[in-house]
C-alpha cells in the first residue's frame, strides 16, 4: 500500500513511458505500485499529465486505437515549437558530447531529447520518470526529473512515549 | 622603470541590416533590444574569461557615429579575439556550452534574435571579425502548421463565424471555422475541447491566425484511468509479455534518481 501526498503533486508534468506502461498495463515489478498510485492521484486531483508523442509511439504495440481524449492525460505533439526547443537548447553539439560521455548513440539520445523538448515546449514543470537517462538532457532545458516515489506521503515516526515526530 | 599601461583597443559590436524597412542606423535601432543584446554578449565574454581564468577588462563604451557600432575599450585584445570567437561558436551551437554558461548563451541567442529579422551582429577586435548569430533556425519567420490544441472555448459567433479559445501554454487566440462547426462547438462553451486547426504564429509563438477544421470533446463520462487502461490493453497489447520494460525501451533505471 502506497500513499501519495496530493499536495506534493505537480500541476503539470510530463510522464515518461516507463511510468505510463506500469500505470496502464498488467506489468508488475517493484515500481508498479508507486507509478499507479501517482497516476491515479494525479487524476483525482485534476492535475495535468502530458504524454509526449514519441512516448505514445513507444507504447503502441498492438491494435491501432484512437487515443482517448480525457482531462488529465494529454498527448502532446512534437511540433515546430518543440523542434525549436530541441534545436536551440539541446543542439547537436550537446548530443555529440553526451553521446561520448554516456556511450549512447546520438540516434538514441535524439529520441530522449524529443521527449525532453516536448516537456519544455508544452509547459511541464517537471518530467516524472523512473529512468535517469532523461536527466542527462533535461538539465539543458532546466527541467527537473522526478521519480514517482518523491510524491509519497512522508513517513511519520512514532516514539515510545506516543509522541509523533516528523521524519 | 615604469611599465606603461597598454592603451585599450576597441571591441566593436556592430549591428547591420534591415530594421523596419530601413538600414539599421543610430536614429532607428531598437535601443532596449540592442542594449539587452550588448549586455548579454559582454556578460558571456566576462563569464568565459572568468571560467578560463583570463583577465579581461571591458571599460568604457561609445556609440560610434554614422552607424550602430558600440565600441567597448578592451585592454587585452588578443584574449578578447579568442573569447569572441568562442562566444560565436557557442551562440551558434557549434560547440557545447560548459556548465554555468548555458543560461548566458541562451540569453545572447534570444537577445540577438530580438534585434529584428533583418538585423545581424558582427563583433570586431582589430581586423578580426566574428558573426554572432543563433543556430541556423529561422525563428523569426511566421510558421504555419496543422496542430491539435487542448483549449477552453469562451466565445463563439460572428459572421463569418469565429471561435475564441484559450490554451494553457499558447494563450488566447481566435480562429475561423465553418457555420456547422461553430454551431456544434457552441455546445461546449466554457469547456475544454481538442481543436484540430491550421495556425500561424508570430516569432514569439503567439497564434495570430487560425482556422479550425475539426474538434473533439473530452470524454468525461467515465473513469479516466479505466478509459486509458482499456486503450492500452488493445493498443499496447504487445507489452504484455515483456519482462523488463526499461531493457525493451533501451533505458536505464537510475537507482538514485
Amino acid at each position: 500500500m502506497v500513499d501519495i501526498d496530493p499536495e506534493s503533486l505537480p500541476a503539470r508534468c510530463l510522464v515518461d513511458t516507463g511510468v505510463l506502461i506500469r500505470s496502464l498495463g498488467q506489468f508488475e515489478d517493484e515500481h508498479t505500485q508507486v507509478c499507479r498510485a501517482f497516476f491515479e492521484q494525479m487524476i483525482v486531483k485534476g492535475q495535468r499529465m502530458l504524454v509526449a508523442a514519441p512516448s505514445i509511439a513507444e507504447m503502441l504495440r498492438g491494435q491501432p486505437q484512437p487515443l482517448p481524449r480525457t482531462k488529465s492525460l494529454i498527448p502532446v505533439a512534437f511540433d515546430s515549437r518543440a523542434a525549436e526547443v530541441l534545436g536551440l537548447e539541446i543542439p547537436v553539439a550537446v548530443l555529440r558530447s553526451e553521446s561520448s560521455i554516456t556511450g549512447h548513440s546520438r540516434t538514441y539520445l535524439k529520441y530522449d531529447a524529443m521527449i525532453v523538448a516536448c516537456a519544455k515546449r508544452w509547459g511541464a514543470t517537471c518530467i516524472v520518470a523512473l529512468d535517469g537517462d532523461h536527466r542527462v538532457l533535461a538539465k539543458y532545458v532546466e527541467m527537473p526529473v522526478r521519480h514517482p516515489r518523491e510524491f509519497l506521503c512522508k513517513q511519520i515516526a512514532i516514539s515510545f512515549d506516543g509522541e509523533t515526530q516528523g521524519e | 622603470m615604469s611599465s606603461a599601461r597598454p592603451s585599450p583597443s576597441p571591441l566593436s559590436v556592430e549591428l547591420h541590416g534591415d530594421f523596419g524597412g530601413k538600414d539599421v542606423a543610430p536614429d532607428n535601432f531598437d535601443v532596449v533590444h540592442a542594449m539587452n543584446y550588448v549586455s548579454a554578449l559582454l556578460d558571456l565574454l566576462s563569464a568565459l574569461a572568468d571560467k578560463q581564468q583570463e583577465p579581461l577588462s571591458l571599460q568604457g563604451m561609445t556609440l560610434a557615429p554614422g552607424s550602430v557600432v558600440f565600441d567597448i575599450d578592451v585592454e587585452q585584445p588578443s584574449t578578447a579575439r579568442r573569447l569572441v570567437t568562442q562566444a560565436g561558436e557557442l551562440v551558434a551551437g557549434r560547440t557545447l556550452a560548459p556548465r554555468g554558461l548555458r543560461a548566458r548563451v541562451t540569453r545572447v541567442r534570444e537577445s540577438v534574435s530580438q534585434l529584428g529579422p533583418g538585423v545581424r551582429s558582427v563583433v570586431k577586435v582589430g581586423r578580426h571579425k566574428t558573426v554572432i548569430a543563433p543556430p541556423n533556425i529561422d525563428t523569426n519567420a511566421r510558421t504555419q502548421e496543422e496542430v491539435e490544441l487542448r483549449a477552453r472555448v469562451f466565445r463563439v459567433g460572428g459572421s463569418p463565424p469565429r471561435v475564441w479559445a484559450i490554451t494553457d501554454v499558447d494563450g488566447e487566440f481566435r480562429a475561423e471555422l465553418d457555420h456547422r462547426l461553430a454551431a456544434d462547438i457552441a455546445g461546449y462553451l466554457y469547456q475544454e475541447v481538442d481543436l484540430v486547426a491550421t495556425i500561424e504564429r508570430t516569432d514569439e509563438g503567439r497564434i495570430v491566425d487560425a482556422t479550425v477544421h475539426r474538434f473533439f470533446p473530452l470524454d468525461e463520462t467515465e473513469d479516466e484511468a479505466e478509459v486509458w487502461r482499456r486503450w492500452f490493453a488493445l493498443a499496447g497489447s504487445g507489452w504484455e509479455d515483456i519482462e523488463d520494460i526499461e531493457a525493451e525501451l533501451d533505458r536505464n533505471i537510475e537507482k538514485a534518481i
